[in-house]
């Protein structure tokens, strides 16, 4: 392998990665409010795509577009969220609403297959699928503007985190959610935060994925079963260690498609799991389940 | 003279009125029609064999279980069912059964959790009504402020039911409602328990105060009122001499 094509594959990596660490991503904050794994978001990522065609075709303009998408990934994320718990309510628990969110997936998926049909469709986004070259390395805008918005989002979540006091509530609600009620914290208040920072990001998420290969009813499972692997690789109740987990395993995915062929790809990703689940089951980066912090100084 | 009747009519001048409350947990009513009164200021002792429904009814008192009927009135107010969150806002604050930290968080963030405005500094101005607030209760526990980095569930079992009430406190309760404070604490445990519950009741003319309990011998002196709960009712109340009058024997069968 050159040199060049070496660079290549790890910048292809790195987006590939951003890509699956926004998944994740999306995945670790609605566990860390209500410690579901909201695994519906994969029928979430066909919804959005779909409708972006749909944007696409009645010549919208585009920021209108947005608003829109933005509008339907809230509703949906939301409704879902409803849904949890409303099933919580009646005594549910955090496995059974992964049980309903699985159903929740297919139902949203075979309601697009119902609508739309099976037949793969191009993005029709030709801003996402331009390319430069820059020192002979490719870079295609979607993988730019997708990176440019996952990390502006995480840049905002991490400042959220780290200056608020929603990570203190977050974690006491992934922790023990009877006891942060009991303190005060406003726990449908968090919950509904977390799903919608969830559902704007699985807006770029779902327009890169379709940028990358089609539009199509399921295309959001693969993705989703990555991300799921990154989050329990990373450890759950982190949102870094689930970006960070995310961003190794696109890197990996690429070398591997490329050095042992794409049959590999999804052996190597949960080969990973599997071994992480045996060695460092909380997972590998979870030693601390929160933001990197300066220690408080006291003076009690 | 004890009224052991089973739904006495309340103080009118209660600040907490609990009528004809049942509740549960899924499906099976633990607790039916209770009635129960707070007047400001007061130390009510809720006592009862276990399963008798006495955390079920402090639980429905804090938004924790839906009742099925009855009313919880707060300063006039109808608070039935409303979140613990709202309640907290009223003043109505709970030290839960074994619980009231949150065990993976530091002692310093469990504070932080029902004082957002606490800093680790004392002097900050900034939050200093808070600050005060929290700084004289951690003043009477120390070992809180030594090991404030210290993650709560490495904690021993006294210090985290310190914790949990000194928590309680910060939050400047109006009604502080403490579920069984000395279940499964040694002697010297309890003991630091009952110092903290003694400098408590000695703000007791600012705030009233539920404690459930079964050691009784714990809170000789120490209430103005009682109840007693057996299979889901509340089946005797009176006055606290009346309580300690009895017989030890006959203090044994109530609780």
């Amino acid at each position: 392998m050159s040199y060049q094509l070496f660079l290549q594959v790890l910048a292809n990596g790195v987006f590939t990665g951003i890509l699956f660490g926004g998944i994740a991503v999306a995945l670790a904050i609605c566990n860390l409010a209500d410690r579901s794994l909201h695994v519906a978001i994969g029928s979430v990522i066909a919804l959005i795509s779909f409708f972006w065609l749909a944007i696409v075709r009645s010549e919208l303009p585009v920021v209108f577009g947005f608003i829109l998408l933005a509008g339907i990934a809230l509703a949906a994320n939301l409704a879902c969220l409803a849904v949890y718990r409303w099933l919580s309510r009646r005594g549910v628990n955090a496995e059974g609403i992964v049980v309903a969110s699985f159903g929740l997936l297919i139902a949203g998926n075979s309601a697009l297959e119902l609508i739309y049909g099976t037949e793969l469709e191009s993005m029709r986004a030709p801003w996402l699928q331009g390319k430069i070259k820059i020192g002979g390395i490719r870079f295609f805008y979607g993988d730019l503007i997708m990176s440019g918005v996952v990390l502006s989002m995480m840049a905002v979540l991490w400042a959220t985190l780290r200056f608020g006091g929603f990570s203190l509530q977050l974690r006491s609600v992934f922790h023990d959610a009877r006891e942060a009620a009991i303190a005060g914290v406003n726990i449908p208040r968090i919950q509904v935060l977390a799903y919608a920072f969830s559902g704007v990001l699985v807006i770029i998420i779902a327009l890169s994925i379709g940028s990358r290969s089609s539009v199509h009813p399921h295309m959001g499972f693969f993705p989703l079963l990555i991300g799921i692997a990154a989050l329990v690789t990373g450890g759950l109740g982190s949102v870094r260690s689930a970006f960070l987990s995310g961003v190794a395993m696109g890197i990996i995915w690429d070398f591997v498609g490329i050095y042992f062929g794409t049959v590999w790809q999804f052996a190597s990703v949960f080969g990973i799991l599997a071994v992480v689940l045996l060695t460092a089951p909380e997972g590998i980066f979870s030693l601390r389940i929160r933001w990197p912090r300066k220690a408080a100084k006291h003076n009690v | 003279m004890a009224d052991t009747s089973l739904n006495a009519a309340p103080p009118e001048n209660a600040e907490l009125q609990i009528s004809g409350l049942t509740a549960g947990y899924t499906s099976v009513d633990v607790m039916r029609d209770a009635s129960l009164a707070v007047n400001p200021g007061e130390v009510i002792l809720l006592t009862g064999h276990n399963g008798a429904g006495k955390s079920c009814l402090v639980e429905t008192v804090f938004g924790l279980i839906s009742p099925t009927s009855g009313t919880v009135t707060w300063c006039g107010e109808d608070v039935t069912g409303l979140s613990p969150r709202a309640l907290l806002q009223r003043g109505l604050v709970l030290v839960p059964q074994g619980g009231g930290v949150v065990k993976n968080l530091t002692v310093w963030e469990n504070l932080q959790l029902i004082a957002p405005g606490l800093t680790p500094d004392r002097s900050v101005s900034a939050n200093s009504q808070a600050n005060q607030a929290a700084y004289s209760v951690l003043d009477r526990v120390p070992i809180l402020a030594e090991r404030r980095n210290q993650i709560a569930g490495s904690l021993s079992g006294g210090q985290m039911r310190l914790l949990a009430i000194a928590r309680a406190l910060i939050a400047q309760p109006k009604l502080l409602i403490i579920d069984e404070p000395f279940l499964g604490l040694s002697g010297t445990s309890g003991d630091l328990i009952l110092d903290l519950f003694d400098e408590m009741l000695k703000l007791g003319d600012r705030f009233s105060v539920i404690v459930v309990e079964q050691q009784l011998f714990r809170l000789t002196g120490r209430i103005d009122r009682y109840y007693v709960m057996n299979q889901g009712q509340i089946v005797r109340n009176g006055d606290a001499e009346e309580l300690w009058s009895l017989e030890t024997e006959e203090l044994w069968a109530l609780s």
